[in-house]
């Protein structure tokens, strides 16, 4: 499958650090309760009319970052805390509904020089919601 | 794994229900009876309450957002009191009960922040919500039907449900167990006088889940399936804590309860007004007689007219009279064309209903109970019920008096289930056997008093309360009520209070 540029709310995103500048991860609502015998039960909760429970929790990392990229970022972000409906496009080029990551720090930052010219590490965390049961606080 | 789905409905528009499932993040709800005893003596129902937390990415709830989909039903606070409902299956949507039926308060949001997506979080109450503010009176017809077709509690119920507009297929009543010759409402919420009248049969009103509006009487959980079967069997696999509570406090040997008869009065002057009453000329005047008593029947509305120079113009003055039991709304008509009319005398005669806490009855442990040894090393301990003008006569005043010492002379026993699965089939008063049987040696019977559940991130568990259910009814087990049309006279079984 090809690369994808990665896009939020529009905005085309740079390319992830490599090797792991990007995962995603997949899971299910699922709950485990503690009974008092010390037994723990499991419920799997998703909202009425939706195929499956599973939730998408996406890392993106860059490192070496030039003034202009983190510029792009920071602004993608800041389009995503204002606007209603934002779309994230994943470098496989799927598309979802995406909010900052509940617990998150959301866009984190780090700034230092390179050879003399303004450098930026960046981590964004990211939810889809369009079928995920928590997204609040 | 059980896997819990929920399912949202709000009639934004109050006729058609829209579903909002897909932006529910979490919600909890509570349904309980006030403690038996209390709702007896304090006459007092509660209102089941539930708050949602919903997604508000995308600005849907926001009520000042113009191109919102629901802007024109939320702009100005247009949204309170619409019609909500939750529905919970645990088996993947193949089964869905309603865990709450009721209406919406005004959504509150929560805005957007750097790392928090918007939320919205709605509190919303059952149906009783919607008697609470409906204020009634009740026409003088059906005052005097009341009594002269010697109705029960059910059945003023039900005449009183009607009349605040609850259709016959939201009722479920239990048949009445007690005649209550004089029951009105003056200007009144018609929740809060039900709940007494209730309360003064030794029953229960509420609004339930699905949205039925529910008259259990002092017998119910006797009779309903619910409450004889076991519904559900709770021990330490299935919740987390099961902790059994003997109630130590109201502990009495001796009850009384005072009773409020009344009686017809000989015809009287029932109504006149402070000040002198006056109609400008060719122009009609709304006037509120508000009668000190209640009455049975009024004889006339008796009036003279004259201008204010003493000229009689009786003849230009009519009034066309709605009566109710405690008030008289007139519409007084002076057709001359240039007078005003002052009405002097103006009054209204006919029977009231007088009446006043008269008698008393007082049920004790040594010739009514079970337990006047307990009592024996720690002395006398004497509670009296007041003040429920429903309570109209010894017998009445005497079965809730025993009821109440039945209860009162034992600590109670009940049993609190915390972080129990959940089960949207729960009802009030359902039947449930309770047993840690690292701490009891058998499993014991128990009817559910309150349920506080919630759905959301740590699962879809209920906390309840629930009471012992040997200690309810003092014959249940033996030898049993006397049933008509089962029993035969000359049976061992009890007469019912």
């Amino acid at each position: 499958m090809a690369y994808s540029t990665m896009q939020l709310n529009g905005n085309n995103l740079p390319s992830p650090a490599y090797p792991d500048g990007y995962s995603q991860t997949r899971e299910h609502a699922q709950v485990f309760l503690d009974m008092a015998d010390g037994s723990v039960a499991v419920q799997e909760l998703k909202p009425a009319g939706a195929s499956s429970s599973a939730r998408i929790s996406f890392q993106i990392e860059w490192k070496g970052l030039t003034q202009s990229e983190y510029e792009t970022i920071v602004s993608a972000y800041n389009d995503m805390v204002g606007a209603t409906d934002t779309v994230f496009k994943t470098p496989l080029g799927e598309s979802y509904y995406v909010v900052p990551a509940p617990r998150s720090q959301g866009l984190s930052e780090r700034f230092y020089k390179l050879a003399g010219q303004n450098a930026f590490d960046c981590r964004l965390s990211l939810q889809s919601y369009e079928q995920a049961l928590v997204v609040g606080p | 794994m059980s896997q819990i789905v929920a399912r949202l409905k709000i009639a934004w528009n109050f006729s058609t229900y829209t579903d909002e499932s897909a932006y529910l993040v979490e919600a909890s709800g509570d349904m309980r009876f006030s403690p038996l005893e209390d709702s007896i003596t304090g006459g007092k129902g509660i209102v089941d309450t539930m708050s949602i937390t919903l997604r508000n990415t995308t600005a849907r709830f926001s009520a000042l957002n113009e191109a919102g989909p629901l802007y024109s039903y939320l702009q100005n606070g247009k949204a309170y009191h619409a019609p909500v409902t939750l529905e919970i299956s645990i088996n993947g949507g193949t089964n869905y009960y309603k865990v709450f039926t009721g209406v919406i308060k005004t959504p509150q949001e929560a805005g957007v922040t750097g790392t928090q997506a918007g939320i919205v979080t709605i509190e919303c109450r059952s149906k009783d919500e919607l008697l609470m503010n409906r204020r009634i009176s009740t026409p003088l017809v059906d005052f005097r039907s009341y009594h002269d077709g010697g109705y029960n509690e059910s059945q003023i119920i039900s005449s009183w449900l009607t009349a605040a507009g609850v259709s016959a297929g939201d009722k479920l009543l239990d048949d009445g167990l007690q005649a209550i010759d004089w029951a009105w409402l003056d200007d009144e919420s018609a929740l809060e006088d039900i709940w007494s009248m209730a309360a003064a049969c030794g029953g229960r009103f509420y609004a339930d889940p699905d949205g039925t509006f529910v008259y259990e009487n002092s017998a119910h959980w006797l009779r309903a399936s619910r409450s004889t079967t076991v519904q559900e069997a709770i021990n330490e696999t299935v919740a987390n804590r099961i902790t059994p509570v003997y109630d130590d406090s109201d502990l009495y040997n001796i009850v009384t309860v005072e009773a409020s008869p009344r009686g017809l009065a000989s015809a009287d002057l029932l109504w006149e007004p402070d000040e002198i009453v006056s109609v400008p000329a060719n122009s009609s005047k709304t006037l509120v007689a508000q009668l000190r008593q209640p009455a049975y029947a009024i004889n006339a509305v008796e009036f003279a007219a004259a201008t204010s120079g003493g000229q009689a113009i009786t003849s230009s003055v009519s009034i066309s009279s709605t009566y109710y039991a405690q008030r008289v709304e007139m519409t007084i008509t002076n057709s001359h064309a240039t007078h005003a009319a002052y009405l002097r005398p103006l009054r209204i005669t006919g029977h009231s209903v007088t009446g006043s806490p008269s008698l008393e009855e007082t049920r004790n442990s040594t010739d009514h109970g079970s337990n006047a040894t307990f009592f024996t090393d720690r002395g006398n301990r004497s509670k009296s019920v007041r003040g429920n003008i429903y309570i109209q006569s010894r017998a009445q005043a005497g079965a809730l008096a025993e009821f109440l010492l039945h209860r009162y002379e034992y600590p109670r026993l009940s049993y609190k289930i915390d972080g129990a699965l959940g089960d949207p089939e729960r009802r009030l008063g359902d039947r449930i056997t309770v047993q840690d049987s690292r701490s009891m040696t058998n499993y014991r019977e128990a009817l559910i008093m309150a349920v506080s559940w919630s759905y959301g991130r740590d699962g879809y568990t209920h906390d309840i309360e629930a009471i012992d259910a040997a200690q309810l009814y003092r014959y249940q087990a033996s030898p049993g009520y006397f049933l008509i049309g089962t029993d035969s006279l000359g049976s061992t079984k009890k007469v019912f209070y």
